[in-house]
């Protein structure tokens, strides 16, 4: 257990499971129980609340990143947010009532920063799609796997280590011409 | 650019991000991007594209791990026992652990990048079920109430109208629902379903999605159980990984027929995320017909097969069934199984087992 809320998040921002458990067990079940009294279903919490611990991760690796309330606040916060824009989007509900949400904008500014996120990493995967073989799983065996190119050589098929670095690389030169294309067409 | 000098910098922004970059070679770097500005340009871009790959692998693995943290939660929350894998980053180096995430990764990062569209294009199609379900239900209330009438006059049941279209559909839950293919039930001037002891229950269709080729229907009569107990098959929410054994039951003629095969690609036609492609043995009839693996958790429903071949076939994935039917508004929505009962038992146990769940939809057209 972390004792202040600090610590947790420093942790939280390594990844660490351990943290990331205690967050969850803790808030979870808060908004859970409050998705599920504003006409939601478990799944919609699941999703609601994996993609708010996305947002508080994203934050908390920024090291300019204080936290201004509680943990628990701020998932909760996040996911009304998140919610009500869902309701928009489905038109089930007419608008978010801003005026009810203090520091409605605060909450605005870092979910709008993560939809562009989400949006970033949509094109690169999109790129990264559009590859084709080898290149495709040549680049997500190293960026995504950890495997080295001794590795990644044996297992592509090239004769060393340095042919395989050299194939990388011409791959990566493909990726970043569609991706700075595709956000060039903007 | 000169491919020397492209790989020049591309290798060079790689280690600046990593931290490999020597002093010497910072400073060699730095003059020769103040002298090139297509150089510098380039380096940026790299840079750039080279942070990105870092970064998305991070969160995909982030959103892996959250997964399997609410997994656990709400398997502690219910008392329930689970195998607990931990993603360890150092247990990462393993080969074997490596090559699962590998595959884990890949396909979370392929559907992200999927889901985006479609769900607001699903959520607009459920929109219009509703309209043209209400259409629908009327249509078959008065039908029904014709049917009723001609009985009462007649003095004599109705002569039984041959059904000229028939494919397969199973349980979602013991009290009537069931799923199958859109395209099945598209047009049906009224649906029946034949289930193992022969007996017909006319069912309508609850909502479906076109564009997935899923529509959930639920017999009429509530009273109507498909077995004794709950299902004994459950949903997997994942995708089942590339190559992994899987069985179907359906009816391509009067009688349920089995047949067994394996994932042959992650996705479907055209690339479609939200399909398998299957190497499995299928013929008209089979639609809507359920994909289980070895466990005997359900993976895919059978929707089309390639015309130019005998056994390449494909499925929608149970994971976008389930993510379809949490658009389903709750009062309509099937309450699923959860605990899957089949895996201990042999595959001709599970095969006896299924066929009270598993029936022929019979639908009538004009």
């Amino acid at each position: 257990m972390y004792p202040t809320d600090e610590e947790l998040l420093q942790e939280l921002a390594t990844g660490a499971r351990q943290a990331t458990a205690q967050v969850y067990r803790k808030h979870y079940p808060t908004v859970m129980r409050w998705l599920q009294s504003a006409g939601g279903s478990e799944a919609d919490a699941a999703d609601l609340f994996q993609e708010a611990m996305m947002v508080l991760f994203e934050k908390a690796r920024n090291p300019e990143f204080r936290l201004s309330c509680r943990i628990g606040t701020y998932l909760f916060a996040i996911c009304k947010h998140l919610w009500y824009k869902k309701l928009e989007r489905d038109r089930r509900m007419p608008q978010l009532d801003v005026a009810l949400e203090p520091d409605a904008s605060a909450y605005e500014d870092d979910l709008n920063i993560h939809r562009e996120r989400e949006e970033h990493y949509a094109q690169l995967d999109a790129a990264l799609e559009s590859l084709g073989e080898p290149c495709r799983s040549l680049l997500r065996a190293f960026y995504h796997q950890d495997k080295s190119m001794q590795e990644i050589a044996a297992a592509f098929g090239y004769t060393n280590p340095d042919n395989a670095k050299t194939q990388k690389y011409k791959c990566l030169m493909r990726l970043k011409k569609i991706f700075f294309n595709a956000k060039a067409l903007e | 650019m000169r491919l020397e000098d492209e790989l020049y910098i591309a290798e060079a922004a790689e280690a600046a991000l990593t931290g490999k970059l020597s002093e010497h070679d910072q400073a060699v770097l730095n003059s020769r991007l103040a002298a090139d500005p297509e150089l510098a340009r380039a380096y940026h871009e790299y840079y750039d594209t080279i942070s990105s790959l870092q970064v998305a692998a991070r969160r995909s693995k982030y959103k892996i791990m959250l997964r399997d943290v609410h997994e656990e939660t709400m398997a502690k929350r219910q008392g329930m026992k689970r195998l607990i894998i931990h993603f360890n980053p150092r247990l990462l180096r393993s080969a074997a652990m490596a090559a699962s995430i590998a595959l884990l990764t890949s396909l979370v990062t392929v559907w992200v990048m999927h889901e985006q569209e479609p769900k607001s294009a699903s959520a607009r199609n459920l929109q219009l079920v509703r309209h043209e379900l209400a259409n629908l239900k009327a249509t078959q209330a008065h039908q029904q109430k014709q049917i009723q009438e001609i009985r009462e006059n007649a003095d004599a049941p109705a002569p039984a109208a041959q059904s000229n279209y028939a494919g397969t559909g199973f349980a979602l839950s013991n009290d009537g629902y069931l799923i199958t293919n859109y395209h099945v039930v598209d047009g049906a001037e009224s649906i029946q379903i034949q289930t193992r002891n022969g007996k017909s229950y006319a069912a309508s269709v609850v909502a479906y999605e076109p564009k997935n080729d899923i529509a959930l229907l639920r017999v009429n009569n509530k009273q109507f159980r498909f077995g004794k107990g709950e299902l004994p098959y459950s949903f997997l929410p994942a995708k089942a990984p590339l190559g992994a054994a899987i069985y179907t039951l359906g009816f391509p003629q009067d009688e349920i027929v089995y047949n067994e095969g394996y994932i042959a690609s992650s996705n479907g036609f055209q690339g479609d995320s939200n399909q398998y492609r299957l190497e499995v043995p299928a013929g008209p009839g089979q639609s809507g017909a359920p994909v289980l693996n070895n466990q005997g958790e359900v993976v895919g429903i059978i929707r089309s097969k390639d015309a130019e071949s005998e056994s390449t076939t494909y499925a929608i994935t149970s994971r976008t069934l389930l993510r379809l039917l949490r658009d389903v508004p709750k009062d309509k929505r099937p309450r699923l199984p959860q605990a899957n009962r089949l895996g201990r038992l042999s595959r001709e146990q599970q095969i006896d087992r299924l066929q009270d769940y598993t029936c022929m939809v019979q639908v009538y057209k004009k």
